[in-house]
C-alpha cells in the first residue's frame, strides 16, 4: 500500500512540518471546537469571488481560501504554492502531480480530528473507511488469496456430530455460527482474551469454531470441548437429560456473556451501568412493563433486560398475533392485587408489556411444551412466521402513541424514523413427540440461501420449506444497523 | 442571492440571515442550496474513498485474488448432502478425548459419558466418588472407605463391559423407577439410583478430611443405610436444608467453615445478577415480574423441556 504522499508533499513536510495541515484541518475541515466552527462559518468564502463554493480549498503555504472553479488554481500558479487542502474532507491536492495525494501521517491526523469534532458536537462517531495497519497490510500482501462466501460453495457450512442426544446443542451452535453480526465479530478476531489458550474460555472456543466452519473442511465437527465448557459453567443444566434447545441457548449466552469479561479491564466492563460485551450488544433488548392502578391511574414502569421472548402458541395463528397478544394490556384481577405506590394499598391493576429497546437479534421461543403435574404434552399448533418482520407495532413508543390517539404527523411518536425491520435467519424445529424427539435447524448462510442442519447432515433448503416448518425457536436479525449513538 | 463579503461577524451573519429569509423565494433558494451542498459533499466523499483505494493500492490489497472454488462446490444431488456425503450412510464414529478425565471416549456416546464423568446426572455418584477419592490430597484417608465399584460402559472397547451392562439392566428392572427430571423415560442401561454407595462414616475421619469431602459431595447420611451420599453438592435427592444441617453437625467446632460450605452449593448454581433473564410470557411470569426478576435458575421449574432424540 502506497500512502506516503508525493515528493513535493514530503519536501514541504521536511521544511515546515505537519503543523500547517493540522491548523487548517482543525479549524476549517473538521471543526474540533466551537471557536473553530465560528471561524469556518464566517471566513470560508472564496477570497477571489466571495462565493462559498464550489468545493472550497485552502492553500497549505499561506492563508488563502479559494474555490475549485479556477481561483485556487490561479493562486497556486501565481504564488507557486503547489499544495492546497480540500475543505470538505481534508485531502491534499498537489498541483505539480496534478492529483490528490494521500499521506498516512496526515490521514491519521484527519481521523483524530473527525473524532474530536463528533465529540464536541455530541454526535455519533462518523463513518470512516477501514485502513489496515502495517501488520495487516503486510499480511494482506503476503496472502493474496481471498476466500469468498458464495451461494455455490460449502464455505461456512459444517456438519456437527451427534454426541448422544446432543442435537439440541448442534442446533444452537448452527444458529450462533450463522448470526451475521457474531460472524463479523469472530472472523474479525475481536475477542482479545486474557485467559487465552487456557482452554477455559467459551468465547475462545466459539472463536475456534468459526475458523473451523470457514476452513473449507467437510468432515463433521465433534463439539465435546464446547459441551464440557458449557456444562462446567452452567451447572444448572444438570446433565444431558435437560435437553431443551431453548434453555441451552439461554445458558450458552449467559456463559459467553460471562466469559467475554475475560478480555476486558474492570473499568471498561460497564458503560452507563449496562454491559457492553458482544453478546449483550447483539442479543439484549429492554422489556418495559407498565402497571396501571385501576383506582388512581398511577403508572409504575419497570424495564428489564431480555435475551428472548417466550410466546404462548395456543390461540393465535401467526407470530405477529402472538406478539400482539404478548404486548396487549391485561387486567390482573382481584386475585393478583399489586401494591400501588400512590394509594399505598393493594389494588387491582392492568399490566402491559412492550419492547422498550430492540436487540439486534430478536429471538422468539414458541412455548410448544407444556409440563404440568397431570400431563406433559407438545402443542403442535400451526404458527406462521414471516421472512421479514416489522417490530414497530410492539415497541413502547408506538404503543404510547396509539394509546393517546396520536395518529397525526404533528404528534409523531419519538423514534418514528427508526427502522425496525427484521429478517429471519434461523429456525430451530423440534420433530416428533416429547420423549422421542429430535431437533433440526434451518439457517440462512446468505440472503436467499438456506440450509437444513440435521446433526452431521447439511442439505439445501428453500425459504418456502423454512416458512412451512413448525417452528420452535425463531431468530430474526435487524435488517438495517445504525451507528453507535453513545459518545464516550 | 446577494454576494456576501468575507470576514463577516457572527452578528452580521445572523442579521443578514433573517433579512434574507423574510423573502419566500430566498428561503426556497437557500433550501435548494443546502440540499445541493449536502448532495455534492456526499458524492465527493464517495469519490475520494474510491480514489484513495485506487491511488494507494488499498483496493487491490483488499481484493487480492479470488481463491479457486472448485474444491468447495456444493454438491447438488438428492442422494447427498452439500458435501457429497451419502444421506443414507451413517457418519463413522470417532473417538474423542474427554476434557474431564482425558480418556478416549466414543464420540457418539460422549454426552452420556460426560454427564456421569462430571458427576452431574443421576448415575454420577460412583464416578464422582471415585474421582474425589483419586483427586484427594490424602488418598489414604477415605478413598478405601468409599465405594469403588465397576466402571461405566462409555470407555471405548471391551466386551466385558457389555456383559456388566446387561446385568445392570436386569437389576434395574427390579427397582422402582427413579424420579425423572423431565418425564424422560430413557433407559441408559446402567441406571443406578442408589446414591449411598459410599460406606464411609464421618466418625472415622479427621476434621480436615470431612471438610474436604463435604466441599465435593452432598454427604447427607441416609436413614436406611446409614451411609453418606456421594453425589454432587447439588444432588436432587437431598435438600439444601439437609445438607446444611449435616454440615452444622459434622463440622461443629469450626462454625465459620460450615457456613461457607453450606452456601457454596447455592451460589455455584445461580447465574450472576447482571445477566438478563429469559423472559417467559406465561401468566405466572406476568404476576412475578414486579416482585423479582425471574432468574434462569427458577425458570427450570416451569420451563418447557422437550427431550432430544434417543
Amino acid at each position: 500500500m502506497n500512502d506516503n504522499g508525493c515528493i513535493h508533499l514530503n519536501n514541504f513536510k521536511a521544511a515546515k512540518g505537519i503543523h500547517p495541515y493540522k491548523i487548517v484541518h482543525a479549524f476549517f475541515v473538521s471543526c474540533t471546537s466551537y471557536e473553530a466552527r465560528r471561524y469556518k462559518a464566517t471566513s470560508c468564502l472564496c477570497f477571489t469571488c466571495g462565493q462559498p463554493g464550489p468545493r472550497m480549498h485552502s492553500c497549505l503555504h499561506c492563508i488563502y481560501f479559494a474555490c475549485y472553479a479556477g481561483h485556487i488554481q490561479d493562486h497556486s500558479k501565481s504564488k507557486k504554492h503547489f499544495l492546497y487542502v480540500d475543505l470538505s474532507y481534508g485531502n491534499i491536492f498537489c498541483a505539480q502531480c496534478q492529483d490528490y495525494i494521500y499521506d498516512r501521517e496526515l490521514t491519521e491526523i484527519a481521523m483524530s480530528h473527525r473524532l474530536k469534532e463528533a465529540k464536541s458536537l455530541g454526535i455519533s462517531v462518523p463513518f470512516m473507511p477501514w485502513l489496515p495497519n502495517n501488520n495487516e497490510a503486510l499480511a494482506l500482501r503476503r496472502l493474496r488469496k481471498r476466500r469468498l462466501i458464495s451461494p455455490h460453495t460449502t464455505i461456512g457450512l459444517r456438519g456437527l456430530q451427534n454426541l448422544g442426544s446432543t442435537c439440541f446443542m448442534n442446533c444452537i451452535v448452527q444458529t450462533l455460527i450463522h448470526t451475521p453480526l457474531l460472524r463479523d465479530y469472530f472472523l474479525g478476531e475481536k475477542h482479545k482474551c486474557k485467559a487465552q489458550s487456557s482452554g477455559k474460555c467459551l468465547v475462545c472456543e466459539v472463536s475456534k469454531l468459526f475458523q473451523e466452519f470457514y476452513s473449507g473442511a467437510k468432515t463433521p465437527l465433534t463439539l465435546h470441548r464446547l459441551l464440557h465448557l458449557i456444562w462446567t459453567h452452567a451447572r444448572h443444566l444438570a446433565g444431558y437429560e435437560q435437553q431443551d434447545a431453548h434453555e441451552f441457548f439461554i445458558a450458552t449466552l449467559d456463559v459467553l456473556h460471562r466469559h467475554c469479561m475475560n478480555g476486558v479491564e474492570d473499568t471498561e466492563k460497564k458503560e452507563n451501568g449496562r454491559c457492553n460485551c458482544i453478546i449483550d450488544q447483539i442479543f439484549t433488548g429492554g422489556l418495559q412493563s407498565d402497571v396501571v392502578c385501576t383506582s388512581c391511574s398511577g403508572v409504575s414502569t419497570t424495564i428489564d433486560p431480555f435475551w428472548d421472548i417466550s410466546l404462548d402458541v395456543a390461540g393465535p395463528g401467526s407470530l405477529q398475533a402472538c406478539l400482539e397478544r404478548f404486548t396487549r394490556a391485561e387486567h390482573l384481577g382481584s386475585a393478583a392485587k399489586i401494591k400501588c405506590s400512590n394509594c399505598r394499598v393493594y389494588r387491582e391493576s392492568t399490566k402491559q408489556l412492550t419492547l422498550e429497546t430492540l436487540p439486534i437479534v430478536a429471538s422468539f421461543h414458541l412455548k410448544r411444551f407444556e409440563h404440568s403435574s397431570q400431563i406433559d404434552r407438545k402443542i403442535s399448533a400451526f404458527v406462521s412466521f414471516p421472512a421479514e418482520l416489522d417490530m414497530t407495532p410492539f415497541m413502547s413508543s408506538h404503543r404510547r402513541a396509539v394509546d393517546v390517539g396520536a395518529t397525526d404527523n404533528n404528534n409523531a411518536p419519538e423514534g418514528v424514523f427508526e427502522d425496525n425491520r427484521y429478517s429471519l435467519f434461523a429456525v430451530v424445529n423440534h420433530l416428533g413427540s416429547l420423549d422421542a424427539g429430535h431437533y433440526t435447524a434451518y439457517v440462512r448462510q446468505m440472503k436467499g440461501s438456506w440450509f437444513k442442519c440435521d446433526d452431521h447432515m447439511i442439505t439445501r433448503a428453500s425459504l418456502r420449506e423454512v416458512l412451512d416448518s413448525e417452528g420452535y425457536l425463531l431468530f430474526y436479525h435487524k435488517t438495517v444497523l445504525e451507528y453507535e449513538c453513545d459518545v464516550s | 442571492m446577494n454576494t456576501i463579503v468575507s470576514e463577516l461577524s457572527m452578528n452580521d451573519l445572523n442579521n443578514k440571515f433573517f433579512e434574507i429569509m423574510q423573502n419566500e423565494g430566498n428561503a426556497e433558494e437557500a433550501a435548494n442550496f443546502i440540499y445541493d451542498s449536502i448532495f455534492d459533499d456526499v458524492t465527493l466523499g464517495f469519490m475520494f474513498e474510491f480514489h484513495h483505494g485506487l491511488k494507494t493500492g488499498l483496493t487491490d490489497l483488499i481484493e487480492g485474488e479470488k481463491e479457486e472454488e472448485d474444491g468447495y462446490k456444493i454438491v447438488n444431488s438428492p442422494e447427498c448432502d452439500v458435501f457429497g456425503f451419502s444421506i443414507m450412510k451413517k457418519t463413522p464414529d470417532s473417538n474423542c478425548s474427554c476434557p474431564n478425565c482425558e480418556r478416549p471416549v466414543s464420540a457418539t456416546r460422549f454426552a452420556p459419558h460426560l454427564e456421569k464423568c462430571m458427576g452431574m446426572g443421576r448415575n454420577s455418584s460412583r464416578i464422582a466418588s471415585r474421582r474425589i477419592a483419586s483427586n484427594s490430597r490424602e488418598p489414604t484417608s477415605y478413598a478405601g472407605l468409599l465405594s469403588d465399584d465397576d466402571d461405566d460402559a462409555d470407555w471405548a472397547g471391551g466386551s466385558l463391559q457389555s456383559e456388566r451392562r446387561k446385568r445392570r439392566i436386569k437389576n434395574n428392572n427390579n427397582r422402582k423407577p427413579n424420579k425423572l427430571h423431565n418425564g424422560n423415560n430413557r433407559n441408559n442401561g446402567n441406571q443406578n439410583s442408589d446414591s449411598n454407595d459410599g460406606s464411609a462414616t464421618y466418625e472415622t475421619m479427621t476434621a480436615n478430611e470431612k471438610k474436604n469431602l463435604l466441599l465435593q459431595i452432598c454427604g447427607v447420611v441416609s436413614e436406611h443405610t446409614k451411609k453418606l451420599c456421594t453425589r454432587s453438592t447439588r444432588c436432587p435427592q437431598h435438600t439444601e436444608e439437609q445438607r446444611r444441617a449435616l454440615r452444622n453437625t459434622v463440622l461443629e467446632p469450626s462454625t465459620p467453615e460450615s457456613q461457607t460450605i453450606g452456601l457454596t452449593a447455592e451460589e455455584a448454581g445461580s447465574p450472576p445478577d447482571s445477566s438478563p433473564s429469559s423472559s417467559c410470557s406465561s401468566s405466572s411470569r406476568k404476576r412475578d415480574r414486579h416482585r423479582a426478576v425471574p432468574k434462569i435458575k427458577n425458570k427450570r421449574e416451569r420451563n418447557m423441556s422437550p427431550n432430544g432424540r434417543e
